[in-house]
């Protein structure tokens, strides 16, 4: 329906000009707002647990330390030691706590497919693997999962306060495996350092 | 189903040469609200974790109240999140990098999770946004609320990189933003607020937070339509001055408009309730002949693109003077209230530069503006900060001393407005 208003326009609108706006007596575009949708990380492929070397193919040593894959694989062949860290302290500088000089490093081997880090628990409740007292760690923080060739990766497990390697300033993305080497260290909390070690193979 | 109607009030009598036409047009939406869970409801609380919140450590325990609070108060199936704002912003309850439904078991995971929160490091606000903007993105919820909090000035980005955050954010999701003690910069954080159509206060107290944190959430979970927009069309030759909202509080949305053609901009306004707002619209026209009438505006408000209500704003010229020289009450009290807002942050920002004079003037303008209007709330905020000689005159002294969340107070209040009978709506 349309009408014609006194200065002669032809207006869809019947009451007043949808011109000029003289009295005289609608179309809607519709509004889709854009989507846009998430994209997920890719897997990272295990380098050498030791050295860092990428592996080619299936080699039983590693081409730049040589160490024996399959023997890294037994049990055992990795442990960590945990402890707080006065310089990952400084660099959080978490307020109002204060560093607990009274407690010292432990090791801990490494066994199973999976080891969980997290706070530890009132007496009588099942805990993670690796209980940890520092305030600022969350109920399960991190996982320290053993990969198919027997190295190492750490996944934050979408932790309050984030998870770091190696002293750097950028926390890991949760729920995602970051490979981790020899002497690599894992910060979590206010004041916790993970370092990774390959024990004697011995052992 | 939603129920949207709009009243105008103006006086449509122009003098022989006038140009322009102002109106308050008032919206009602009824039938707005969920009866349930709004189904596709969605709501993240972004907590500031910068160092600085625990200097009195009472604030940082009090946020975490403030947000246990928040997510009691979100009903079951709203999908939830919390980040932790710092120099970095971090999911802290995103299960998988996704917000997930509320339950009686997330809730308590989420809180747990909050607990743990440890505050280090400094204050890039942009970051928390966007964060927020992409979890937001990740879910199919059309209703989109965020309560942000914070205690400090956005110190580790700069105004470019929040500004880009806020244009990605805008139409994305809202948010009202709080700001606890006094290190906080008022305008920083109305400047984020307004951009995504919320509200801004202080919070003087750390203790009152978790009142204040229910009640947004309490009010986000009343809002059942989402992506309201205001539609002006304005005939040929015409300029809109503005359009802003002048209730509950003023949010000029001018800047905000998207053109559809040459004579048709829809402006925003977020979700709705059961709730009324009013706006104030200001539109100049070519001036014609004494008798002559034509539509300066005309007003519809539109929802999943629909149009569904409209209102008309008319311009008539007239020789009478008796006519054209009535002052409508209702557009008379909102150019009050807009400008009791702007001498309150101008005279304040002239304290500040330690221009007294200009400072006694405009708060002076202030007191009487808020007398006229009938701002209670206002005025014992302008009586910290003032002694009062004669409240209908705006004779005013400045107090020698004065508490600086008193001023802070003051200057966050300024855009909140009464209505017509000096009543919040």
């Amino acid at each position: 329906m349309t009408a014609t208003c006194p200065a002669g326009h032809v207006s869809t609108t019947t009451d007043y000009c949808d011109q000029c706006g003289a009295r005289i007596g609608s179309a809607e575009p519709a509004h889709v707002p854009p989507d846009t949708s998430a994209t997920s990380p890719s897997p990272v492929s295990a380098p050498c647990p030791r050295c860092g070397v990428p592996r080619t193919g299936r080699d039983r040593y590693c081409e730049s330390c040589g160490l024996d894959f399959t023997a890294t694989a037994s049990a055992s062949a990795w442990a960590v030691t945990v402890g707080p860290d006065r310089e990952y302290f400084t660099r959080t500088a978490a307020e109002g706590l204060d560093f607990p000089y009274d407690e010292s490093a432990r090791t801990i081997a490494l066994d199973g497919a999976r080891v969980r880090i997290g706070r530890r628990r009132p007496p009588g409740e099942d805990g993670p693997e690796i209980e940890l007292g520092d305030p600022a760690v969350s109920r399960l923080h991190a996982t320290l999962v053993n990969a198919a060739d027997g190295s190492w990766a750490v996944v934050d497990e979408g932790s309050s306060n984030g998870t770091t390697i190696n002293a750097q300033a950028d926390p890991i993305a949760p729920h995602v495996e970051v490979p981790l080497s020899e002497g690599d260290r894992v910060h979590v909390g206010a004041w916790t350092t993970i370092t990774l070690a390959l024990r004697s193979r011995a052992a | 189903m939603t129920t949207f109607t709009a009243d105008v009030y103006q006086n449509e009598f122009l003098a022989l040469g006038a140009t322009d036409v102002d109106a308050v047009v008032t919206v009602s939406a009824s039938g707005a609200a969920p009866a349930e869970a709004p189904a596709g409801a969605a709501e993240i609380v972004i907590i500031d974790a910068s160092g600085s919140m625990v200097h009195p450590s009472t604030k940082l325990k009090a946020a975490k109240r403030a947000t246990a609070a928040a997510i009691d108060a979100i009903r079951d199936g709203v999908a939830f999140g919390v980040i932790r704002g710092t120099d970095l912003a971090r999911a802290v309850y995103a299960p998988d990098g996704a917000l997930v439904p509320a339950t009686d078991e997330t809730r308590a995971q989420a809180k747990a999770a909050v607990d743990d929160i440890l505050a280090s490091g400094g204050t890039a606000i942009g970051t928390w946004l966007l964060l927020a903007r992409d979890l937001f993105e990740r879910t199919d919820a059309g209703l989109r609320h965020a309560i942000l909090l914070t205690d400090g000035q956005n110190q580790h980005e700069t105004v470019e990189e929040l500004e880009s955050a806020l244009a990605a954010c805008q139409g994305v999701f809202q948010c009202d933003c709080r700001g606890v003690g006094t290190d906080w910069e008022v305008a920083e954080l109305r400047r984020v607020a307004s951009a995504l159509l919320g509200s801004v206060d202080i919070i003087a107290q750390p203790d009152d937070m978790a009142a204040d944190f229910r009640a947004m959430t309490e009010r986000s979970m009343a809002k059942g339509t989402a992506d309201v927009a205001l539609r002006l069309w304005t005939p040929q030759g015409a300029d809109v001055r503005y359009v802003k909202q002048v209730a509950p509080a003023i949010v000029d949305l001018t800047d905000r408009a998207t053109p559809l053609d040459a004579r048709i901009a829809d402006y925003p306004t977020g979700a709705w309730g059961d709730e009324e707002r009013d706006y104030h619209v200001s539109i100049r026209v070519v001036a014609r002949e004494a008798g002559d009438e034509v539509l300066a505006g005309r007003l519809s408000l539109v929802v999943d693109g629909q149009v569904i209500t409209q209102a008309l704003v008319r311009a008539v010229w007239t020789d009478d003077p008796e006519l054209s020289t009535r002052i409508n009450p209702e557009v008379a009290h909102y150019t009050g209230q807009a400008e009791l807002a702007e001498v309150i942050q101008e005279g304040l920002e002239a304290r500040r530069s330690g221009d007294e004079a200009t400072a006694t003037f405009k708060l002076g303008r202030a007191v009487q503006l808020a007398t006229e209007g009938g701002n209670e709330g206002t005025l014992q905020l302008l009586d910290r900060v003032l002694e009062v000689d004669d409240p209908a005159t705006g004779t005013v002294r400045l107090k020698r001393h004065v508490e600086e969340v008193d001023e802070m107070s003051l200057d966050t209040r300024s855009t909140k407005t009464v209505r017509i009978h000096g009543t919040s709506p």
